[in-house]
């Protein structure tokens, strides 16, 4: 049970972590598009905030009832580490998402470092959280 | 809800009994169904790139400025923006040369990062009336010449047909995308080569280009070679007349046979590296299931005694290793399949090699048979040590011998 809420609480704290990189710890260019929108980096940092934030909460119910459907989300976990590296670098079609193609610009040089490191971190934790419930699962 | 005593309840059972050895088993088996996806993917993506080049190339012979041929390969391949041109008489002299059915004139203007969004982008200039080699990447979603103000943008340019594109001031609509090619065309632009002085003209406050004065300018010829003539042929006979004039002509076949003895060498890398993991994922999966067994033996006894039959038996080391193959198998597969989409064409690109990625069901039957040959090794390889000890006599099983 300690483990399954250790579990949750990564994933809170890795989901907290990832809604607000994209708009608060690496903010996103925040000069409009040349046709006067915003550019497709603000639409890639919206769509990171919101499963960050949709993970954070998936991870405090879980948290809240003891650890319960921490496999769902380990999960959803692996699945938005692959989503939210994916997603904007293209792999993944998403209407609007991606990076500027410049290096220099915040969103290529501060933004995506900084996702990719959160990304790889949850997907660790979740793969290996799942790992883990697959061995010790049987000995209970 | 299966029963305590089933097959795979206490296979699950088994496996949680040693996390260590379980873990490292799962280990072995991701690692290799990584490497043999990966692997596989990186080579057939590989393989299918330059089929593709070889195929659709389209130019028998390519001529460019004496000592620029590496160039004309960084072009064609990689998409990096290039300048340089060729004399101006350059196609009344190759109508001399026999054995040409067709020759089509280039002009390449590079773009500059000029603006907060722009970056640097290799310009075609085509002439639509001889050009055969943008063509054939259309598929049929452009029935109608390149006009004068319009472009074609390579695969990986970002915008869609209608939309415009900003270079030096001046907004021009997308007519058209070309296909996937695995090559530099998948990152170029492409215009009429009235086009291209026009915006050589539009550069003239950013930089001097020498289009810009000249838009007669010709960097590239391309040519294609009646059937049955030979190209290395005329390629020799184009350097014996025109080397005076820093003039270079280039088989395409020779282009194609450099990529293929790298492609040789990458892939027998490939083979090499998931060979080398297979062979270390059987020993350690046999040796781990091995050293089970063999503590296990007294168990295996007693389980004898009682009545299991020696498949009864075998079926219980079978379902663990079946268990613990198919989590590690789709886990392997699963990391692959994101390490392909997000890493390989940066290794291709590392590579300098053309690189065309297979469709979506031929990746889900890699991803299928990646499984089905990891799941396989995995359990294969378990099963070995685990028949050898059911044949021996219940005795001395019990004993622990």
């Amino acid at each position: 049970m300690k483990l399954k809420k250790i579990f949750s609480a990564g994933n809170a704290a890795l989901g907290l972590l990832l809604a607000l990189v994209p708009f608060c710890l690496a903010p996103v260019c925040s000069s409009l598009s040349a046709g006067g929108g915003h550019m497709k980096c603000w639409y890639s940092a919206v769509f990171i905030t919101a499963v960050g934030a949709m993970l954070c909460a998936a991870s405090l119910v879980s948290l809240l009832r003891g650890g319960r459907g921490v496999f769902t989300v380990l999960l959803l976990g692996t699945a938005a580490a692959a989503a939210v590296w994916l997603a904007p670098d293209g792999v993944i079609p998403v209407n609007g998402c991606g990076w500027c193609t410049a290096p220099a610009h915040a969103c290529r040089a501060l933004t995506r470092p900084l996702v990719l490191k959160a990304a790889a971190a949850l997907a660790l934790l979740d793969l290996g959280g799942l790992t883990l419930l697959f061995i010790k699962g049987g000995s209970r | 809800m299966s029963s305590p005593l089933s097959t795979f309840a206490l296979a699950r059972r088994n496996i949680g009994r040693r996390p260590w050895r379980s873990f490292c088993l799962v280990a072995a088996v991701v690692l290799f169904s990584f490497v043999l996806f990966t692997g596989t993917v990186l080579s057939l993506s590989l393989s299918r790139g330059a089929r593709s080049a070889a195929d659709r190339l389209g130019a028998d012979v390519m001529v460019v400025p004496a000592g620029f041929d590496p160039h004309i390969d960084s072009v064609i391949l990689a998409g990096k923006p290039s300048m340089f041109f060729l004399p101006h008489d350059i196609l009344d002299r190759l109508k001399s040369i026999e054995g040409i059915e067709r020759m089509s004139p280039q002009t390449f203007l590079a773009t500059v990062r000029a603006s907060c969004c722009s970056y640097p982008l290799q310009i075609i200039g085509i002439d639509e009336e001889t050009d055969f080699l943008v063509r054939p990447w259309l598929s049929g979603t452009m029935d109608r010449p390149l006009r004068d103000g319009e472009l074609i943008v390579g695969y990986r340019v970002s915008g869609e047909a209608g939309e415009k594109l900003h270079f030096f001031g001046l907004d021009l609509p997308i007519a058209s995308r070309l296909d996937q090619t695995g090559m530099g065309f998948d990152a170029m632009v492409f215009v009429t080569r009235k086009t291209a002085a026009d915006l050589a003209k539009a550069a003239e406050n950013i930089f001097q280009h020498p289009l810009s004065k000249d838009g007669s300018l010709i960097s590239t010829v391309m040519l294609r070679l009646r059937p049955g003539v030979d190209s290395t042929a005329v390629a020799r006979e184009i350097n014996r007349k025109m080397s005076d004039d820093d003039v270079y002509a280039l088989f395409s076949k020779k282009f194609v046979s450099a990529i293929g003895s790298s492609l040789a060498l990458v892939s027998w890398m490939i083979r090499g590296a998931t060979v080398l993991i297979w062979a270390l994922a059987v020993l350690v999966i046999a040796l781990l299931f091995a050293l089970t067994v063999n503590e296990r033996r007294s168990e295996m006894g007693v389980l004898r005694a009682l009545g299991a039959s020696r498949r009864r038996i075998l079926s219980l080391y079978g379902a663990e290793a079946l268990l613990i193959s198919l989590y590690g198998a789709a886990l392997g597969v699963a990391l692959g399949a994101a390490a392909a989409a997000a890493a390989l064409p940066a290794v291709a690109g590392a590579l300098k090699l053309p690189f065309l990625t297979p469709s979506r069901p031929v990746l889900f039957t890699l991803a299928g048979m990646a499984l089905a040959a990891s799941v396989l090794t995995g359990a294969a390889s378990a099963m070995l040590p685990a028949l050898k000890a059911v044949k021996s006599d219940i005795s001395l099983t019990m004993k622990g011998d």
